[in-house]
């Protein structure tokens, strides 16, 4: 029998705000130069001590639900959620699951995939996207437990996607396209290594053609890199199937993942769950929001990197290209001052990506070499002119374009004269002749 | 003596802070063995602080500025152990507690402080504020200083105390469900329990978070204003403080012609000491011949209070008692006392999945339907007139085998914390074996300035807060063992 | 009724450790306590919202002006029964 994944994740994302998200203790755990001193009475979890909202955190939170496509709330309520760890200082946590800064939202993981015939589905629906403070960092070493404050308090920003990644290499692509936005945004550096990130997964599978979702879930925790993740939830996927052609049944648990044999184990049954006797907290009076102010946050999102794919794709890169242009924002820049310069698309990645010499040079100095370069290429109009003159002839549509003003019909026409010379036509000199010829 | 006594003494130069400071420790020193309202005295710091208020005044060169700046001057106070001192321990009466030394001051604190008294140390209560006599702290009962066989009432139990029987000049408290009105009726003192809101909560030892209202417990009505005005007032530190700008109640203090006053028909049943009840109704003469209109009311819910508040009240309670593991602060979990325990399982069990709808949500839900009983009375009248307690102060040990019947209390007092209005108690009289009574006049929300005025011109027509315990203490050994 | 099995589950999402006397004890007066509260069950509540907060038009409240309310690592560590280069220190959860 053929089975498929039923898989679901949550990313925490630490929010880079200035102070932490109940009191003004500075966020900074993972530069702070000794251990319990961003710390106050009320990230402490002292006697008497009360929350305060910080609201920064919010507006980033909101930012972030807006970006995922998610409905920003018009109404968050905090709750505690009550549990005893010695990382969780008020022996609860304040979060609101309930009453989130957004429910629903999608994120659209098709345009990774060049195979658009593939009839798969590549959107991930999410549940909610709620606010909640960070626990402590506790380590653990010969039997005691050692607690740093500095992490408690920090927002943190939990994505709930449902039930609907059906593979491995989409749930990397969720997270990576969540942390992009994140960064896009400024909202959190969404560094796994830094532990601005944090996942785990929901893992089932059934029958591939069923439609109803298991009775049951493994919840994989504390997954802190893309590699980890992938080992752990392929094993789960091997694990399961194995179990189910067994005949026997697979029951709700959470599991961790031993990364030297490669397996997960068993941490907690579902005879052991929790009950988190969430109730409003009394300390923090709720939030609203009307609808003008939820819709300007949409409004005034950036440009996402949904978009900006889309625009590099439509500028002819290869996938390649796209890819390490979307990931690295100092790289796109420089990418858009070469176009703007007249270079070509695939001239202009190229050389802030491939010549290994252009590292860590600005647009102005890569533009520099490429002129002096230049004096070797073809620059006057007798080498010019006929091949120009080809291209206009085999691109009459495009011809028609640039005479009507279209700015892009003269790039892409400049773009064929540079394939036929191996690109050793002078842009701009190419440039102003196509201009010449066509006025 | 009351605040203005203190300070006219000050500016006179009859006496000086340090000798007022060192006539209070004169009476700690002698009392407190036999009421058990102090659990730590800071005698050292509270002379040192006097020494430095008298250079203060000596050194002014315009002591009415002076004495607006700090409206609370060198008058000797204070603080309910449930309030965060900075290095002062603070055991809110548990012993989980016990030797925790917070780094910070509550808001209440600081602001008391600010205002220039002297504190002279924290005073005994119910363990985490859990109790209606005084009876669950674990540093033993504060004892009544009108009969030492009876507890003092709480659970701000050392405050009436130390305030009835001149240990302090004002003590703070906290009421949820009626901890600063239950030991100044029992103790004849006025307290005071503001507006949810009112006053910051900040740093103060959390019972229920959404009912815990901080106040405090004087001899007399303006004292009670004069030090309203200096707790009160929004604090960036407590996101349900409130924003409402702070009257000079002291401005219109007298007079309460035209007074629309309304007593709950609920508030005068079956259950009420007859001779409450008469107390009750010799005030309600004083008023009508002070020119008040008098009015009978209903508050329909009242008899549901109880249930809902001992479900809300444990559960917050389950939740806030969470963060005493011993690790941060504080000793272990098994150092809880019996009713702390007894409301954590009550809460967690109210809180539990398949039950929250059942008790937690329910119980919310009846809050409303009393919240709406007074909202309708005042639609009507302007304060509300009823007893403080339903009945006398009661024997130590009384109701020690059965905790509802001690819940049960609360029956008067906890319905105004549910609504989150104000309400003060004042002296009303005594019963015929000499313990007192006192009167609860509520307000609606913020208006604390009605309730002074009413609470004023009665006590300047009746004069009950004069009388005092006699010494030597009724009930007290008289060989001194 | 509440059973002892109940009382025992309890205690333990509430991290108590209580002995047999005690579970029989407050296995005594949460049933006393919870038959007390059904009273409650006489009003029908269907139609009313429930009240969280007693004022209620107390919203959106956040952290105004900036504060210094950070302790220093020595303030932080005070009270702890354990402590080691920095850290508060308590026995091993895993």
């Amino acid at each position: 029998m053929e089975y498929e994944f039923v898989l679901g994740l949550e990313v925490h994302l630490q929010l880079n705000t200035k102070t932490k998200i109940f009191c003004w203790c500075k966020n900074d755990p993972f530069y702070a130069k000794e251990p319990n001193i961003n710390v106050c009475p009320v990230c402490l979890g002292l006697p008497g001590a009360l929350p305060v909202l910080n609201k920064e955190a919010v507006n980033k939170s909101q930012q972030m639900a807006a970006a995922l496509n998610s409905e920003v709330q018009g109404k968050i309520i905090f709750e505690r959620k009550n549990y005893f760890y010695p990382d969780l200082p008020k022996g609860y946590q304040i979060t609101c699951p309930h009453y989130p800064i957004g429910k629903a939202g999608a994120v659209d993981l098709t345009y990774f995939y060049d195979d658009k015939s593939s009839e798969k589905n590549h959107i991930i629906r999410l549940r909610e996207v709620h606010l909640e403070e960070d626990t402590a960092k506790s380590m653990h070493k010969n039997d005691k437990t050692y607690i740093d404050f500095n992490k408690s308090g920090v927002p943190l920003l939990e994505i709930v996607s449902e039930p609907d990644i059906r593979s491995v290499d989409d749930a990397v692509e969720f997270c990576k396209e969540i942390q992009r936005i994140a960064r896009t945004l400024e909202v959190s550096e969404a560094d796994m290594e830094k532990g601005n990130m944090r996942l785990e997964a929901n893992v089932s599978v059934r029958v591939k053609g069923d439609t109803k979702l298991p009775d049951y879930r493994v919840e994989l925790k504390n997954i802190n890199s893309y590699g980890f993740m992938k080992k752990a939830v392929s094993y789960e996927l091997r694990r399961q199937v194995l179990v189910l052609e067994n005949g026997e049944k697979l029951h709700q648990e959470t599991r961790g993942f031993n990364e030297s044999t490669g397996e997960t184990f068993v941490q907690r049954s579902k005879e052991e769950a929790d009950d988190y006797r969430y109730f409003p907290e009394p300390d923090i009076p709720p939030f609203e929001f009307d609808l003008g102010e939820t819709r300007n946050i949409t409004t005034l999102l950036p440009e996402l990197p949904k978009k900006m794919r889309a625009d590099l794709q439509k500028d002819g890169l290869n996938t390649q290209y796209v890819n390490i242009l979307l990931e690295n924002s100092e790289l796109r820049r420089k990418y858009k001052e070469l176009i703007s310069a007249g270079y070509s698309s695939s001239e202009s990645a190229k050389c802030v990506i491939n010549v290994s010499k252009y590292k860590g040079l600005s647009a102005d100095k890569i533009i520099n070499e490429e002129k002096s370069k230049s004096s070797s290429l073809l620059e006057s109009d007798n080498d010019l002119s006929p091949i120009i003159d080809a291209v206009l002839k085999e691109n009459p549509e495009a011809v028609e374009d640039v005479k009507k003003g279209n700015e892009n019909a003269i790039k892409f026409l400049i773009g064929n004269v540079m394939r036929r010379t191996s690109g050793k036509a002078d842009p701009r000199k190419t440039s102003k002749l196509i201009r010449k010829k066509l006025s | 003596m009351d605040i203005e006594e203190i300070q006219k003494k000050l500016v006179s130069k009859e006496a000086s802070c340090v000798e007022i400071t060192k006539e209070y420790l004169k009476n700690i020193t002698s009392l407190n063995e036999k009421l058990n309202a102090f659990i730590t005295v800071t005698s050292e710091k509270a002379l040192s602080e006097a020494e430095k208020i008298d250079n203060e005044i000596d050194e002014s060169e315009d002591l009415d500025v002076l004495f607006s700046l700090k409206p609370l001057l060198g008058v000797p106070m204070a603080h309910k152990d449930l309030f965060s001192t900075k290095d002062i321990e603070t055991t809110a009466g548990s012993n989980i507690l016990r030797g925790y030394i917070p780094p910070y001051d509550a808001t209440a604190v600081k602001r008391i402080k600010d205002a220039g008294t002297v504190m002279l140390g924290k005073l005994n209560c119910d363990a985490f504020a859990h109790g209606t006599t005084g009876e669950n702290s674990d540093f033993g009962p504060a004892l009544n200083p009108y009969d030492l066989s009876r507890p003092a009432g709480g659970s701000s139990s050392g405050s009436g105390v130390a305030v009835s029987a001149e240990m302090a000049v004002f003590a703070t408290g906290t009421d949820t469900g009626g901890s600063i009105r239950t030991p100044a009726s029992f103790t004849n003192v006025c307290g005071l329990k503001p507006t949810y809101g009112r006053v910051s909560r900040y740093g103060i030892i959390a019972m229920a978070s959404s009912l815990d209202s901080i106040g405090h417990l004087t001899r007399t009505v303006k004292d009670s204003a004069r030090v309203l005005k200096v707790t009160a007032g929004y604090d960036p530190f407590d996101s349900t403080s409130s924003k409402i700008k702070v009257p000079d109640y002291l401005e219109s203090i007298i007079g309460v012609k035209g007074l629309k006053i309304g007593v709950p028909e609920e508030y005068m049943g079956d259950g009420i000491d007859p001779e409450v009840k008469s107390a009750v109704k010799n005030a309600l003469k004083v008023y009508e011949k002070l020119g008040a209109e008098i009015a009978s009311v209903s508050l329909p819910h009242t008899k549901y209070a109880i249930a809902v508040y001992y479900v809300i009240v444990p559960s917050e309670v389950s939740s806030n008692l969470a963060r005493y593991d011993g690790i941060r602060f504080g000793n272990s979990r098994e150092s809880f006392g019996d009713e702390a325990k007894r409301r954590i399982m009550i809460g967690t069990y109210a809180l539990s999945a398949g039950y929250y709808d059942a008790y937690y949500l329910k119980a919310q839900k009846v809050r409303t339907l009393v919240i709406q009983d007074f909202k309708k009375a005042f639609e009507k009248i302007d304060i509300l007139l009823g007893p403080a307690m339903p009945v006398l102060p009661p024997k130590l040990g009384e109701n020690s085998d059965d905790p509802l019947k001690n819940y049960l209390l609360d029956v008067l007092t906890c319905p105004v914390n549910l609504a989150g209005l104000p309400a003060l108690s004042v002296p009303a009289g005594f019963s015929k074996e000499g313990l007192p009574i006192g009167i609860q006049l509520i307000g609606d929300h913020f208006a604390e300035d009605a309730l002074f005025r009413a609470g004023y011109t009665y006590e300047q027509e009746t004069r009950y807060y004069e009388q005092k315990p006699q010494l030597p203490l009724k009930g007290e050994d008289p060989d001194g063992i | 009724m509440i059973s002892k099995d109940d009382v025992l589950k309890i205690s333990r999402l509430a991290r108590l450790e209580l002995n047999e006397s005690e579970l029989d004890k407050f296995q005594r007066h949460l049933a006393g306590i919870l038959q007390y509260v059904e009273q409650l069950n006489e009003i029908d509540t269907d139609e009313i919202p429930p009240t969280s907060h007693a004022i209620s038009d107390l919203k959106s409240r956040y952290q105004e002006g900036s504060t210094d309310s950070t302790l220093s690592q020595k303030e932080v560590l005070e009270n702890a029964k354990e402590k080691s280069d920095g850290y508060i220190v308590t026995k091993g959860v895993l």
